[in-house]
């Protein structure tokens, strides 16, 4: 066996755990504030089920989920060929943002976005250079993405 | 340099010639008279007759009053009369620093061009000299200052002057116009006091004006080195170009010949040739070779086969044959080896490809991650718990993190999370460089082997053809073989030219480059030279000096510096022009012009040793203020100041204890008088 590759056995091994690096997507921060901007800016009343808020969130993620959902709409292709996913982030997101009173639950099953939730919201709003990317595409597709299509576009997948 | 001898101020009248005339001298020349006397006519004429009614504006008007241009009143035993002018002039001898004189005319009433100055070399008036050298230049007009007819330019070389280029609004530079710098000479009674330094005409549009003034005043090498350093930037960005171009055609040239370009330095370099010098090699037989030694073995070659004569088919059979069965051993080797790399080329690129997207897909995380932070700074009134690491809802800690919670790792913080990003992307992006560089690399080598493979299919060719033709012809092969070297000493040649002309063009780059390496190290550190500060250092000392002598009131002396930016008095964190006393301002305005007088005058500078205050004793200016800076100008070398003042006729006395001797007292009278009936 090679020398380099034995240990003495008085030596002892210390292992730390070193913070790990996560994407900006996974802060809860910034996964509310994408919330608030779809509540805000693409949703009826500032009002949305969860699942809508699904695909939404998928297409917002990153530039080619936001190029899909765009092609998906300008082609009059039918919704249910945009491919999206449940983000087990959002509904963490979700929760966290329910407990900070920004959005709360109306109806049982709609999420609604708070005052202090809209006071969030503006200030981001205020700074053009912030979550700009996102902010455009959002205004982009407005307010067209209804609870209907939304629900089409689940039962057609069979969820 | 610049002296105002005589002024003649002629006036005809219905009632006969009235006018003035006025010698002035070396040092301290006073002009005492009262209100209303005319005395702010006497160097309004000077300065019109410079044609230099411009520094106060656009407009075309006479700035003179209208004693010289409507009616004239004049007494007679007492009683007042009128007389109506028929035409007037003005003449005014000036003198340069080489004792040459100039006597100029121009017309204020009357139907004579006013933009029409005649102009006599010599002591017209006073001395009737060069009266027949008249000759008729304008002003205020386009080219008044460059063309050959244009007074301006007349006046600045009588003058001396090398005017420097100033740069303009929207507009082409310009020489900086004499206009701008006569404010600095001359301070008008209405509206000259009391702005700090002068009134410069802004119609011009030249930018900084009041800077490019003083630097041209002081001869301040600031400018000249802030135009400098443009050039020197400039030329830096040029030679990397050029090097970058020439660098990139050398590369590509050699593609003419499957060749590879080795050694140029990607950034041009100051010494020439490096120290391994640039190369062009060639591949031959799988191994790159100089082009020279490539050369001088196809010569060699080429000069053996010169030597034989072309052998029949029949006679090169034998060893034709065994070559054949060699080159195609060869052949398929080389093919092998050519497929094996252009499988790691394919995998080379896809790395890139796939290093590409992960830098992308970083760079998109880290904008989010930037803006996350903005985000939380806009949250801070209503921050939501969770960046303070608590659940909202139970308070317990919570990690930053959406990440399935029995994950017990803790995640990086923002800052650290962002850090490591940018880390990332360095490392990446020099992976990505490296790997474009093994693809680059790659392929050249696929390039020059599969030029190789060519070269040997033909040959294959050649032999096959030679082996079926007729037994007793000359071996096609040995024919072909002479062309095909034939030709390829002489592309490889035309290569070799072409390379060496851009190798040439490199050390040329590279001697410039040093040169303006050179240059750049020349340039001062800051914006000023060791000698500008010194003389705003001696303008500084000056100007304290007499604002103690003049008993400044309302500012410490102390705290009145002159700003290397502007070079103007500044206090800081007070407004001048509003925060000081209006007194105050006067005596900065004294302080600051004779100040200049002195430090321009000296060697390297550009003040033409002439200063006219009309009127200074303004805003109740204290009487041993006024005095003390009269004491002051009296004193100056090298120099003719011209004051005028209606102080009582008491400061007579005063003069002549400061030893001022040219001093014209009119008493009650009017300056302008009759000159004959």
């Amino acid at each position: 066996m090679d020398e380099s590759l034995t240990v003495a056995r008085e030596q002892s091994f210390r292992f730390k755990r070193r913070p790990m690096a996560i994407a900006a997507e996974l802060r809860p921060d910034w996964k509310m504030g994408a919330l608030l901007l779809i509540l805000h800016l693409s949703s009826r009343g500032g009002r949305s089920s969860l699942r809508r808020l699904h695909i939404l969130n998928w297409a917002l993620r990153s530039s080619k989920n936001r190029a899909e959902f765009e092609q998906v709409r300008e082609h009059q292709q039918p919704l249910f060929s945009f491919q999206f996913r449940f983000e087990p982030a959002l509904g963490r997101a979700v929760n966290l943002a329910v407990g900070e009173n920004y959005v709360e639950w109306v109806g049982g099953n709609r999420l609604q976005i708070t005052p202090k939730g809209q006071r969030w919201v503006k200030d981001i709003i205020k700074d053009e250079t912030v979550m700009q990317e996102e902010r455009e595409f959002l205004a982009r597709i407005g307010k067209d993405i209804t609870e209907g299509i939304a629900t089409e576009m689940i039962t057609v997948k069979g969820y | 340099m610049l002296r105002v001898r005589h002024l003649f101020i002629n006036i005809n009248t219905d009632q006969g010639v009235f006018g003035t005339r006025q010698d002035f001298f070396d040092g301290l020349n006073i002009i005492r008279a009262e209100n209303y006397a005319g005395k702010s006519q006497v160097v309004l004429a000077i300065m019109y007759a410079l044609g230099m009614e411009g520094m106060q504006g656009p407009s075309h008007a006479v700035p003179l009053a209208h004693a010289l241009t409507e009616y004239l009143d004049y007494l007679v035993s007492g009683k007042k009369r009128n007389a109506k002018v028929i035409d007037s002039m003005v003449s005014l001898e000036i003198e340069n620093g080489k004792h040459q004189f100039l006597t100029v005319q121009r017309a204020v009433a009357g139907d004579r061009n006013r933009r029409l100055m005649t102009v006599y070399e010599g002591r017209a008036i006073t001395k009737k000299e060069g009266l027949s050298s008249a000759r008729d230049y304008y002003v205020r007009e386009g080219g008044a200052a460059s063309s050959e007819l244009g007074f301006h330019r007349l006046l600045r070389d009588f003058i001396g002057w090398d005017l420097p280029m100033a740069p303009r609004f929207n507009d082409v530079d310009c020489p900086l116009y004499l206009e701008t710098i006569f404010p600095l000479l001359y301070v008008e009674q209405k509206l000259g006091w009391g702005r700090l330094p002068g009134r410069y005409p802004t119609w011009l549009g030249i930018r900084d004006v009041g800077r490019r003034t003083v630097e041209f005043i002081l001869g301040l090498d600031a400018y000249a080195t802030a135009l400098e350093r443009i050039a020197v930037q400039e030329e830096i960005k040029r030679l990397k170009r050029e090097w970058a171009s020439t660098r990139a055609q050398a590369e590509k040239s050699s593609s003419a010949v499957t060749g590879n370009v080795r050694g140029i330095p990607v950034e041009p370099v100051a010494s020439w040739p490096p120290e391994i010098p640039p190369t062009l090699s060639v591949m031959q037989s799988a191994k790159w070779v100089t082009i020279a030694d490539y050369l001088s073995g196809m010569r060699a070659r080429y000069a053996d086969l010169q030597a034989i004569e072309v052998p029949s088919t029949l006679n090169a059979e034998p060893q034709i044959r065994a070559e054949m069965v060699e080159l195609e051993r060869e052949l398929a080797a080389r093919e092998r080896t050519v497929a094996a790399m252009y499988e790691k080329f394919e995998a080379d690129s896809e790395e890139a490809d796939s290093l590409q997207q992960r830098i992308e897909g970083i760079n998109d995380d880290l904008r989010k991650y930037k803006d996350l932070r903005k985000v939380r700074r806009m949250g801070s009134h209503d921050q939501p718990e969770i960046v303070t690491g608590h659940c909202p809802t139970c308070h317990q800690e919570l990690a930053d993190s959406l990440l399935d919670t029995a994950n017990k790792a803790t995640p990086m913080t923002v800052d650290q999370n962002v850090s490591f990003y940018e880390e990332q992307i360095k490392l990446f992006t020099a992976v990505h460089a490296n790997a474009i560089h093994n693809i680059e690399t790659a392929e050249k080598d696929l390039r020059a082997q599969r030029g190789e493979v060519n070269r040997l299919r033909e040959r294959i060719r050649d032999i096959r053809e030679t082996l079926v033709s007729a037994s007793s012809s000359p071996s096609i092969e040995a024919i072909s073989e002479r062309i095909r070297l034939h030709e390829r000493i002489a592309r490889v040649e035309s290569q070799q030219q072409i390379f060496h002309e851009y190798i040439a063009e490199l050390a040329q780059l590279a001697s410039e480059w040093l040169e303006v390496q050179e240059r750049l190290n020349a340039l001062p550190k800051g914006a000023l030279s060791d000698r500008d500060q010194q003389k705003l250092m001696t303008l500084q000392n000056s100007f304290h000096q007499q604002l103690t002598q003049y008993k400044m009131g309302s500012l410490d002396v102390a705290e009145v510096k002159i700003s290397p930016g502007s070079y103007e008095p500044e206090v800081a964190g007070v407004n001048l022009s509003a925060d000081v006393s209006a007194s105050d301002l006067i005596r900065l305005h004294w302080a600051y012009l004779l100040g200049l007088l002195e430090v321009g005058t000296q060697k390297t500078g550009n003040h033409p040793g002439l200063l006219i205050f009309d009127e200074p004793q303004q805003q109740s200016v204290e009487e041993t203020a006024f005095r003390e800076m009269l004491r002051h100008a009296a004193g100056e070398k090298n120099c003719q100041i011209i004051i005028t003042t209606s102080h009582d006729r008491a400061i007579g006395s005063f003069l002549k204890t400061i030893g001022v001797k040219h001093v014209a007292e009119f008493g009650d009278d009017r300056i302008l008088q009759r000159l004959s009936s």
